[in-house]
């Protein structure tokens, strides 16, 4: 097993561990902070060093968000919750149909289909919201939960995926021998098709649940309320009101409440990360 | 293949531009579509006698004046929304809403923001019935919400400018009062740097509109409208003096260059190597909250001046309530507005728990205002804003740009401090910078 190829450490190889680690340290140093930050009280925010644990506060930081402002922090936790998981599922769903199809079917317009979902990827997801703003106050959806539900559902990059994957992964034989088999359409692409396509599914749940967890545009322009908020909007309306007048809210919660809303994502990463590493590699033993 | 690949982007091409032009024309039809009109009187109708006012803004406890008003209102009833802070995409979702037609009467805006909304028209003249109000509020801030000679709304609150030390550390620096003037503040720095380099007297931040601040009070004005014209000065004589004798004290590397707000500059008046600080009203609490060390130990005295014999201040700051354009109920708009800029009841309330310094004229003997705060050392510090607030320079004007023209002028700040430009070149740059964004958005400027 040892005998697999390997580079002798020429100097290549140590330029590109020190990118490695030049990037890692760019990327980890401000996850770093957060977390120490977040062990911290106010006052010692402002003193000793920041990459370094001082009085051990986290529990009581913690304590005092989900106090502040008679514990709202919940909230907008379970409205974020409500978003992202269904804004993904859904739109999961929709790409694994519509890549599906896409890639197995022949029919007038695919192309044109295709490279419309295409363009749709190009465009960024923050020059949509006035827009859809402004439609979607038309038929009186703004400042409901569906405001930032609905959009939320759909992601050209998930069918752009979902496209791709279905058309390398799923044999046409194996659709043919469920066809002559007496198998429905649909029958094929539930039991067949959804399992073949699950490691990019995830992929792309994945990125769609960050995607949502972490917009801010789109609720801030839709919602005017407090209690329809997800955890982005609501931190930075936290430290909007940071230091002035009685009703401030301290650096310390401010920032604990950042720490928390990242924990969501670091879990679902670690959690579906072996399902969709195996997924990926999972071709290439054939 | 070449040829497939050009003909595949330049389909992509073509496809983006129909989902952006689909988008705006979406955009258009949702502002002279029916439902544009209905949704402003839905949001604002009247059933039974009872006018219903819609008010978006972020500020705590703006809620809690309008349940005040509630109660005592019976035939007007406001429901507060409360929406993202202005800057965080509070003021785009006001323009927008404006935009769709259904944007609600009533919004917090800054005084720096209100002329980019009248340049969008967002706003409603409400002159005819805010005239009567005019009286109980200071001259200038009546001004920051009249543009043009139409007003758009009331003051709610003001920012006079202060100066904010150390007064242990001063008098171990041998300054035995603060400097009154700006002349005694470059020499009181220099005394300083003389006893300890690695200590200085103030901080020059990244704050543009802390800066604006310092413009303000020297009379050196940015903006100003003459006819249907805007007027950008922000390269004039007057600018040229405040910029020069910042850029002085930075030459001689007399005052820090911690960023406004950054938890370094917090640090450093922790532990004793940033003694004073020139800002808000707003910002004694924020240093309050943010440098525990050295409690009791701080002092407030006025903003240093350019005349002792003239003293005239700067102001950080304030916002109106603001009406919106498609309100139906303007007058009921401004009532409410009125009312609540106004009325002690609801001063109080804002200044406990909004933090707010009132721009009624009447708001400034609030009683909650003359407590002794004990980390200025038992200090009233707001008699010292209350006897600046009738100096306060009357002419100043803000921009229809200050969202483009404010982050110039944060990055060129920022530059400054470093040593990468001079702040007199620097606001020569955000001058051209800002005449450049006006004709952008086609609006006519003069004196570019």
């Amino acid at each position: 097993m040892s005998a697999a190829p390997r580079q002798s450490a020429g100097p290549a190889r140590w330029l590109v561990l020190g990118v490695l680690l030049v990037a890692s340290v760019y990327f980890l140093a401000p996850v770093w902070w957060l977390l120490v930050s977040s062990t911290k009280t106010n006052a010692d925010l402002f003193s000793g060093n920041g990459f370094w644990f001082a009085r051990f506060a986290l529990f009581d930081n913690v304590q005092q968000v989900f106090a502040q402002q008679g514990g709202i922090y919940w909230q907008w936790l379970a409205n974020s919750a409500l978003y992202a998981v269904g804004g993904a599922a859904v739109s999961t769903l929709i790409a694994a149909l519509a890549g599906y199809t896409l890639a197995k079917y022949r029919f007038r317009g695919r192309e044109l289909t295709f490279n419309s979902v295409l363009a749709a990827v190009l465009v960024p997801q923050p020059l949509l919201a006035v827009p859809l703003y402004l439609m979607f106050s038309q038929i009186h959806l703004v400042n409901t939960y569906w405001a930032v539900l609905l959009p939320s559902m759909v992601s050209p990059f998930g069918v752009y995926l979902a496209r791709i994957y279905a058309g390398a992964s799923v044999p046409d034989e194996v659709i043919e021998a469920g066809r002559i088999d007496g198998a429905g359409e649909f029958r094929i692409f539930a039991t067949i098709a959804l399992r073949v396509m699950s490691p990019a599914l995830v992929t792309i749940f994945l990125f769609q649940f960050v995607a949502i967890w972490t917009n801010y545009l789109l609720p801030v322009l839709m919602l005017a309320n407090d209690h329809l908020q997800p955890v982005t909007v609501g931190i930075v309306g936290w430290q909007a009101q940071r230091g002035i007048g009685p009703s401030a809210v301290p650096f310390n919660i401010v920032i604990t409440a950042a720490a928390i809303s990242a924990i969501p994502l670091v879990v679902l990463f670690l959690s579906l990360q072996r399902f969709w590493r195996s997924g990926l590699t999972a071709g290439s033993t054939k | 293949m070449k040829a497939r690949t050009h003909s595949l982007t330049a389909a992509i091409a073509v496809l983006t531009a129909a989902t952006v032009l689909s988008g705006c024309s979406s955009s258009g039809s949702g502002g002279s579509s029916s439902f544009g009109g209905s949704g402003s009187t839905a949001s604002s109708g009247s059933a039974g006698g009872v006018v219903k006012l819609d008010f978006w803004g972020w500020a705590p406890g703006y809620d809690q004046s309008v349940a005040l008003f509630n109660k005592t209102h019976p035939n007007i009833q406001v429901s507060f929304d409360k929406t993202a802070s202005g800057s965080k995409g509070g003021y785009t979702k006001m323009l927008t809403a404006a935009k769709a037609g259904n944007a609600p009467c009533l919004g917090q805006v800054g005084y720096e923001t209100l002329p980019s909304f009248a340049a969008a028209g967002a706003l409603e003249d409400v002159s005819k019935y805010a005239g009567a109000a005019k009286s109980q509020f200071a001259d200038w801030t009546w001004k920051q919400v009249t543009i043009g000679g139409q007003t758009y709304g009331i003051p709610v609150d003001t920012a006079p400018m202060a100066l904010m030390y150390r007064k242990d550390l001063f008098a171990k620096y041998g300054i035995t009062t603060a400097p009154v003037t700006w002349d005694e503040y470059a020499a009181d720095a220099a005394k300083v740097h003389a006893a300890d380099p690695t200590v200085y007297l103030g901080d020059l931040g990244n704050d543009a509109y802390n800066y604006a601040g310092l413009a303000w009070q020297a009379g050196a004005g940015w903006f100003g409208t003459a006819g249907d014209q805007w007027q950008v000065s922000m390269a004039s004589a007057a600018n040229q003096k405040v910029a020069g004798f910042w850029q002085g004290l930075l030459d001689k590397k007399l005052v820090k260059t911690d960023p406004s707000y950054d938890p370094s500059l917090y640090s450093d008046m922790a532990s004793g190597k940033v003694l004073s600080d020139v800002n808000a009203v707003w910002d004694a609490p924020i240093i309050a909250s943010s440098v525990k060390d050295g409690a009791g130990q701080w002092a407030v005295a006025p903003m240093p001046v350019w005349d002792a014999a003239n003293p005239v201040y700067g102001n950080d700051g304030g916002s109106a309530t603001a009406v919106l354009k498609g309100c139906g109920h303007a007058k009921e708009a401004t009532e409410f507005a009125t009312w609540m800029s106004t009325d002690p009841d609801s001063l109080s309330n804002l200044i406990k728990v909004t933090g707010i310094y009132p721009a009624a004229t009447s708001g400034l003997s609030n009683p909650v205002l003359s407590a002794a705060d004990p980390f200025y050392g038992g200090q009233s510090i707001f008699d010292v804003f209350k006897a600046e607030s009738a100096h306060i320079s009357t002419d100043w004007q803000w921009g229809p740009t200050m969202t483009q023209t404010s982050t110039d002028l944060g990055d060129g700040l920022g530059q400054a401090g470093t040593g990468g430009t001079t702040l007199p070149n620097m606001l020569s740059t955000v001058q051209t910078k800002t005449v450049a964004g006006m004709k952008q958005q086609g609006l006519s400027v003069s004196g570019g």
